[in-house]
C-alpha cells in the first residue's frame, strides 16, 4: 500500500535522502527508525505529498504521489507531523470537526473516546498540556477513515501510560481497518513493541531491514538499537 | 530592569533577525524611493508649470510677475480656459496690484493640491526686493477648475464629504484585511498545521481561498462594528452634504451614494490585491510576530498613494491601482462612468491576476517553507 523505490532528495546542497526503497503492505506496522537527520521525516513527507522527491518514485494505494490522482487517494491517508500544535483558540471538540471537516467525516465520539480527554475536550486547547494536545491530533487523525497511516513520533510529549494506549490503540485499528502504518521514531524500544518489520535508516540511506526479532537472532543482539549499532559500525 | 531588558532584546532580536523582516524592510525602503522619485517629479510639474495672466498692473505688479516668471510662470495677456489643460493652475495679476495685493490662483486638477508655493516665493522675493517686510503681502484666493467650471464651495464640500469616507474606507479594507490573513497565516506557521493540512485532502489552493474568504468575513464584521461608531462620530463632527445643489459641475450631486458604491466596488479587488500579497509574504514568515510585522508594512507602502492622492493630481494617481478607488468617484461625480467603469474592470483584471499568480506560488513547498 506504501511503496517508494530509490528516492532521493536533495535541500540545497545536502542529500538528505540518497536511494530510499521501503514498502508497507496491508495490515502491518512498518518502523522507519534511525537517529535525528537520518531522513526519516523527510521520507514521510514526500510519501504524504508535501514535498517533491528529486529522484525516485513514491506510490500510495498504487497512485504516484505527484500524480492529479493522489489528491483523491488523499481522503485514504492520514498523517501525523512529530511537530504539530493545534490551535490554542479552539476546544479539543472544535478542532476534532475541523479535522473531520477536512476528510468530509462526522465520527467526534469516537476520536473523542480515543483521545481520552473525557469532559476536557470541551476546554481550549491552550489549558491542555503537551501530550494532551498529541493524543487530541492522534485521535482526530485516526478516525477520519484513512487505510494509510503516516505516523511521525506519534507518542512524542505523551506520558508512559497515554503511550501505551496509544500503541494498543495503533495495533488494533491496523487489524481491525487492515490499515498499512509507517511509523518513524527514534526511539527504537518503542519500535520494537509495536511493529511487525523495521527499515533502519541512516544519512539518508536504508541500511538494514527485517522483522525485529529475526534482526536481533542474526545479529546476536538483546534490542534493536544494539542492531542499529551493529549495523552502523559493519557499514 | 534586568528582565524587562531582557525581554525587549528578546522580543527585537526575534523580529529582526527574521531575514523576511530584514527584506520587507528594504523592499519598503526601495518602494518608498521609486515612490518618492515619481511623486518628485508630479510635484515639480505641479508647482513649477503655471500660466500667469497679466494685461495692465503697476509697476509692483510687474516686479511680482518678474518673480513668478523666475518661478517658472509662463506670462499671458489674457485668459482662455485652454490654459487651465495646459497648465497646472493660472495666476491672475490685478490691474490696481499692490501690496497686500489680493491675488486669484485657478488650478485645475487636485483637490487638496491646488497651493501653489510660487505664488508666496515671488511675493516674499518682490516684498525684500522694495524692502516691506514678508507679511501676508498677498492674499490668495484658490480656485479649482475642474470638468470645464470652477469648482464652487459647496462642491468642494460635496467632493471632500464623498472622499472622506471613500479614503478612510479603503485605508481601513486594506490595512484591516492584509494584518487578519498575516495573523492567521502566521498561527498556522507557528503551529506548523499548514504540514498537517496540506496532507488531507485540502489542497494548497484550497487554503488560499479560505484564508482570503475568512481575512474578509473577520474584516466586514470589524468593519459594521467600525462603521456604527464611525457614524456617530462623522454625524457629530460633520455638517449633512446637500445633495440637491443646484449650481454645481458635478452632474451626478444627487448620487452621492452610488458614487460611493461605485469607489466600493474599486475596494474590494484592492482588497483582494492586498490579501494575496499579505498572504504570500506572511507564508515566509516562521510565525505570528514577525507575519503580522512584516506583511501589513508592505501593503501600507503599496497604499501611500492612496493617502497622497489627497495631495497631488488625480489625473496622476489614476495609473496607480491602489489610489483607484478616490480616482472613480471624482469620474463618478462628474458623471464620466465610462471612466469609472473602466477603472473598476482594470482593478477586477489585477485582482484575478494576481489570485492567478498566488495559485501559482502558493506550492505545497512554498507554504511549508524551507525543512532544512
Amino acid at each position: 500500500m506504501i511503496k517508494t523505490s530509490d528516492l532521493r532528495k536533495i535541500f540545497k546542497k545536502v542529500e538528505a535522502l540518497r536511494g530510499v526503497s521501503i514498502e508497507v503492505y496491508s495490515g502491518e506496522i512498518v518502523g522507519l527508525i534511525g537517529p535525528n537527520g537520518a531522513g526519516k521525516t523527510t521520507t514521510l513527507r514526500i510519501i504524504a505529498g508535501l514535498l517533491k522527491a528529486d529522484g525516485g518514485r513514491a506510490e500510495v494505494l498504487g497512485v504516484s504521489v505527484e500524480s492529479r490522482d493522489f489528491a483523491r487517494v488523499k481522503k485514504r491517508v492520514a498523517y501525523l507531523p512529530e511537530e504539530v500544535l493545534p490551535y490554542d483558540n479552539l476546544s479539543g471538540r472544535e478542532f476534532i470537526e475541523f479535522i473531520h471537516g477536512l476528510y468530509g467525516v462526522d465520527n467526534v465520539k469516537e476520536a473523542v473516546e480515543i483521545s481520552n480527554l473525557g469532559a476536557r475536550v470541551n476546554d481550549k486547547i491552550k489549558t491542555y498540556s503537551r501530550g494532551m494536545k498529541r493524543r487530541l491530533i492522534f485521535a482526530s487523525l485516526l478516525t477520519v477513515g484513512a487505510i494509510v497511516l503516516l505516523l511521525d513520533e506519534p507518542t512524542a510529549g505523551i506520558d508512559v501510560i497515554h503511550a501505551v494506549e496509544i500503541r494498543k490503540v495503533i495495533k488494533m485499528y491496523t487489524k481491525e481497518k487492515k490499515a498499512a502504518v509507517l511509523y518513524s521514531s527514534h526511539n527504537m524500544l518503542e519500535v520494537e513493541s509495536v511493529c511487525n518489520r523495521v527499515y533502519f535508516i541512516n544519512n539518508g540511506q536504508i541500511v538494514g531491514s527485517g522483522e525485529p526479532e529475526e534482526l536481533k537472532r542474526v545479529y546476536k543482539a538483546p534490542t534493536l538499537e544494539e542492531v542499529f549499532v551493529e549495523i552502523i559500525r559493519k557499514s | 530592569m534586568g528582565v524587562i531588558s531582557a525581554l525587549v532584546v528578546k522580543d527585537l532580536r526575534e523580529i529582526i533577525s527574521s531575514k523576511y523582516f530584514i527584506a520587507s524592510l528594504l523592499g519598503g525602503v526601495l518602494l518608498m524611493i521609486a515612490l518618492g522619485i515619481m511623486l518628485n517629479k508630479v510635484v515639480v510639474e505641479v508647482t513649477t508649470s503655471f500660466a500667469i495672466v497679466v494685461n495692465e498692473t503697476t509697476e509692483l505688479g510687474m516686479v511680482f510677475v518678474k518673480n513668478l516668471q523666475k518661478q517658472g510662470g509662463v506670462v499671458y495677456r489674457d485668459f482662455a480656459t485652454d490654459l487651465l489643460q495646459q497648465y497646472n493652475s493660472v495666476v491672475f495679476i490685478p490691474q490696481n496690484f499692490s501690496f497686500p495685493a489680493n491675488v486669484e490662483v485657478w488650478s485645475y486638477r487636485g483637490l487638496l493640491s491646488h497651493r501653489l508655493p510660487a505664488v508666496e516665493r515671488a511675493a516674499r522675493e518682490t516684498a525684500e526686493e522694495v524692502g516691506i517686510p514678508p507679511r501676508l503681502i498677498v492674499e490668495k484666493y484658490y480656485y479649482i477648475y475642474l470638468n470645464g467650471a470652477a469648482l464652487t464651495k459647496l462642491d468642494i464640500d460635496l467632493v471632500t464629504s464623498a472622499f472622506f469616507p471613500v479614503w478612510i474606507l479603503a485605508l481601513l479594507i486594506l490595512s484591516m484585511t492584509s494584518t487578519i490573513v498575516s495573523a492567521s497565516v502566521g498561527i498556522e506557521r507557528e503551529k506548523k498545521m499548514f504540514e498537517l493540512i496540506l496532507s488531507t485532502p485540502a489542497s494548497a489552493k484550497s487554503i488560499v481561498v479560505a484564508k482570503l474568504v475568512s481575512s474578509t468575513i473577520l474584516a466586514l464584521i470589524q468593519l459594521v462594528a467600525l462603521g456604527i461608531g464611525m457614524l456617530f462620530l462623522l454625524s457629530s463632527i460633520m455638517h449633512p452634504v446637500d445633495t440637491t445643489i443646484v449650481d454645481s459641475i458635478f452632474e451626478t450631486s444627487p448620487e452621492v451614494p452610488s458614487a460611493i458604491t461605485l469607489s466600493i466596488a474599486s475596494v474590494f479587488p484592492l482588497s483582494i490585491i492586498s490579501l494575496a500579497i499579505s498572504f504570500l509574504i506572511a507564508s515566509r514568515a516562521e510565525d505570528v510576530k514577525t507575519a503580522t510585522s512584516i506583511a501589513p508594512s508592505i501593503v501600507v507602502f503599496l497604499m501611500f498613494p492612496l493617502i497622497m492622492s489627497f495631495f497631488i493630481p488625480l489625473d496622476v494617481m489614476e495609473h496607480y491601482p491602489f489610489a483607484h478607488p478616490v480616482v472613480v468617484m471624482l469620474y463618478a461625480l462628474l458623471g464620466q462612468f465610462e471612466k469609472a467603469y473602466f477603472y473598476i474592470a482594470l482593478d477586477w483584471i489585477m485582482a484575478l491576476v494576481v489570485l492567478f499568480i498566488t495559485f501559482k506560488i502558493a506550492t505545497p513547498e512554498y507554504l511549508l517553507g524551507k525543512f532544512k
